[in-house]
């Protein structure tokens, strides 16, 4: 059954709404890569609560597992294994 | 409503119970102008003044606002501030049992002097790193090296609120909370990468891309040492996980094999001892942490010990039942042990009885290389969970007769509690058999190795602790030591050989004050400045009669130079020495009442288990402690030297030397017991008497 939602909750998730878009938008425009991912980890994370929000607890667990958990280390970890001067000229 | 019953109150009754309260708390403080007022203008009779609610007041609606509009808010904001209350003061605790039980271990004392038992340490210790200055690295990137204590504590207390602490207490109870506590879990190794990439260091980049290396090895086989549990109890709540083991019994029985892969890799995932590489401190400075200072320091610090009472809890929640008390049961029948406590006090017991064994470990192994490490995560704990996964499904597939209650040695039992605790059992002893038949030198040796490692661990631990608690205690100093000067009044012939011979000019003859040589012309005796004295021992050596000898007393020291100016009289013993005052012993626990409570039990065992051990912990670890009883009780029974020389034979050259001093001793009196009063003055105080003396004042001694 639909029902009208509150003030309340639009607020709520217009606020991680706008917490994912800018994040997203931070994480194409930075010259560092780190920052990044860190950005896009940020991005994830309000995704996943997006998903919360509307009710999927099971998508927003697996989000979290897969893409933050899992995706966003492994990009570390290559960053991490690349050498630092490469960042640093491309600033 | 609430139940009458506080103690039946789920947690959230009880936030919404101090949401009503703080809502009259704030009421009333917003109310009291408004209060006050009144009674003001009641107390001059004009009572027309007073204003009614509602009037003219200083009531600005807070409470109101807070409590009543914003309930859902504010109450589970109470309750997140309560459980980090609790999260805190346990961590402050797990910490305090590491460093007790670790001291413990190594036969040292631990955290004794705030507080009682030392409790209070941990607390001074936060309020120093508050304190220290948070230092930045000039090059970190400040961005990531921010974030990775915020991503560290934040999911480990996420992770906390997600944990049933009992059966009325979680914070936040969704479904499949199981999943969602080991997401958080595994959420550590992104803010190690963080912090160790942001630090700019070497040491902190070898920590991390190590820490990046173990996490994975240790990651995978973790999420999958769950499956076993999560098929077996046939749910991702820990509410479901805990209800079939209060049914069936403990999950450790059903599934041993897969208890032991889930706290190996929990401990791979905590980064503890053995496996805390990315922290070597012996290779890398502080591994990924090297560069946090402050309270960053501390935040990091605070995660990791969260994060060791999320797994230490999981451990309890999966494998030990929970918050139910030992025991199952048969319908209406509690099989051994019925509720007798409060459930969150159970479960926190067993919490701390966890990591308790985690320290136990810590204290028995010593840490991995890093290609030990991987490939036992790699290729031996992951094929050993998908066995066990592998196995609690046949378990389930077989499983015809749920429900059923069948007669057993040990009494009436379900068919799918006997089947999964016969099962369990089979495939330990089956996977221990394999490997036996194949691999005995490589893996039962290794396994009788940390068997033994556990025992004698065990066996520090129950020793007295070997720190002396000086000046509390006394070291029974080795016979042969020679280190204050001391002074025989009768011996001493005034000679002045040993002012002549010093080659730091520290002694001087001067006239003795409470001398009783009968002979007056022998009333001079050497003075010593101990500020320039540099213990050569030539003034010993020259003295002709033995009077100056140098003694066990080693107690050196004074607030000002004067203090350490050693007149005639105090080296004779016949004044006291102005030495600095004691601290008041009740600020420190000799011997608490705990140990000793616990060393008559817990010795005997003990000494059992592990006698190697044992002979060395009960006090005494140097030989050299044990010369000087040893030899008093020699020269003073054995009479034929003959006998004594073939004693000495069996002696270590240190007994020897000792010995044969005070054989020298004796044979140079070749009369009377031994005198050892000139090598310590507390002894030589004994002497009464007041001498003829009266002679030049010491430098220093005016006042006197």
């Amino acid at each position: 059954m639909r029902r009208m939602i509150t003030l309340k909750e639009a607020a709520v998730f217009g606020f991680f709404v706008a917490v994912m878009l800018g994040t997203a938008i931070f994480a194409t425009r930075s010259r560092d890569a780190m920052h990044g991912v860190i950005y896009l980890s940020i991005a994830l994370v309000a995704l996943a609560v997006l998903f919360l929000l509307l009710g999927t607890t099971v998508l927003f667990i697996f989000q979290l597992i897969i893409y933050v958990g899992a995706v966003t280390v492994l990009y570390v970890w290559g960053i991490m294994l690349m050498r630092h001067e490469i960042m640093e000229s491309a600033q | 409503m609430a139940p009458d019953d506080p103690f039946a109150w789920t947690f959230s009754e009880l936030c919404g119970a101090l949401n009503d309260i703080s809502y009259n708390v704030v009421y009333g403080i917003g109310e009291l102008p408004h209060n006050l007022w009144n009674i003001l203008v009641g107390t001059f009779g004009h009572p027309e003044w007073s204003l009614a609610p509602g009037d003219l007041t200083f009531h600005i609606g807070l409470a109101d606002w807070l409590f009543v509009q914003n309930r859902s808010v504010m109450a589970p904001l109470i309750g997140a501030t309560l459980l980090l209350l609790f999260t805190l003061v346990n961590v402050l605790m797990f910490i305090w049992v590491e460093r007790k039980m670790l001291a413990r271990f190594m036969d040292r004392r631990g955290p004794m002097v705030s507080g009682p038992f030392g409790l209070l340490q941990n607390v001074w210790d936060g309020m120093k790193l508050l304190i220290k200055e948070n230092a930045r690295p000039a090059k970190a990137d400040m961005l990531a090296f921010f974030l990775c204590p915020v991503i560290l504590v934040g999911s480990a207390f996420a992770a906390v609120g997600a944990l049933p602490l009992s059966d009325k207490v979680q914070l936040v109870a969704i479904d499949l909370d199981v999943l969602y506590v080991i997401m958080l879990f595994a959420f550590a190794p992104y803010a190690v990468f963080l912090g160790g990439w942001a630090s700019y260091n070497k040491f902190s980049l070898l920590g991390g891309m190590r820490s990046a290396a173990q996490m994975l090895a240790g990651e995978v086989p973790f999420f999958l040492a769950v499956g076993g549990v999560v098929l077996l109890a046939g749910s991702y709540r820990f509410a479901d996980i805990v209800a079939w083991q209060e049914v069936h019994g403990w999950m450790i029985f059903a599934t041993p094999l897969g208890a032991i892969l889930f706290t190996v890799t929990v401990l791979i995932e905590l980064e503890r001892i053995p496996f805390d590489l990315p922290e070597a401190e012996s290779e890398l400075v502080e591994g990924w942490t090297t560069e946090y200072s402050g309270l960053r320091w501390g935040m990091l610090w605070l995660g990791g010990y969260m994060r060791g009472f999320v797994g230490c809890a999981m451990i309890t929640l999966f494998f030990l039942g929970g918050w139910t008390m030992p025991g199952y049961a048969v319908g209406d029948l509690q099989v051994f042990t019925p509720h007798i406590l409060p459930p969150i006090v159970i479960f926190m017991g067993k919490t701390y009885l966890v990591f308790a064994f985690m320290v136990w470990v810590r204290a028995a192994f010593p840490r991995l290389r890093t290609d030990q490490l991987l490939s036992a995560g790699w290729r031996r704990v992951l094929p050993l969970t998908l066995a066990n996964i592998a196995v609690v499904g046949l378990l389930i597939v077989d499983n015809q007769r749920p429900g059923e209650v069948v007669d057993t040695p040990f009494g009436p039992m379900l068919f799918d509690t006997l089947l999964a605790w016969s099962v369990g059992a089979a495939t330990f002893f089956a996977i221990v058999a394999l490997y036996a038949m194949r691999l005995a030198p490589r893996v039962l040796a290794p396994m009788a190795l940390s068997a033994r490692m556990f025992v004698d661990t065990l066996g520090w631990f129950g020793g007295r602790p070997i720190t002396v608690l000086y000046p509390y205690e006394y070291l029974e100093m080795p016979a042969a030591g020679r280190w204050l000067h001391g002074l025989s009044d009768e011996r001493c012939i005034s000679c002045a050989r040993c002012c002549r011979i010093c080659p730091d000019n520290c002694l001087n003859m001067v006239e003795t004050q409470h001398g009783k040589h009968p002979d007056p012309r022998f009333t001079t005796r050497p003075a010593l400045d101990a500020n320039h004295c540099m213990f050569c021992g030539l003034c010993v050596e020259v003295c002709p009669t033995g009077a100056l000898t140098m003694g066990p007393n080693f107690e050196l020291s004074g607030w000002a130079r004067d203090e350490l100016y050693w007149s005639q009289d105090e080296l004779m013993g016949y004044t006291d020495h102005a030495m600095q005052e004691n601290p008041a012993k009740a600020e420190i626990e000799v011997e608490g009442w705990v140990d000793k409570l616990v060393y008559p039990l817990i010795t005997p065992v003990l000494q059992f288990l592990t006698p190697h051990n044992y002979e060395r912990a009960k006090g005494t670890h140097s030989d050299a402690y044990q010369v000087p009883s040893m030899v008093r009780e020699l020269a003073g029974e054995v009479a034929d030297e003959q006998e004594l020389g073939l004693m000495i034979q069996g002696m270590s050259r240190r007994s020897k030397k000792a010995l044969e001093m005070l054989m020298e001793d004796r044979r140079q009196k070749a009369q009377g017991p031994l005198d050892f009063s000139a090598w310590d003055y507390r002894h030589a105080r004994k002497h009464e008497g007041k001498g003829s003396g009266f002679g030049e004042m010491a430098p220093g001694q005016e006042e006197k």
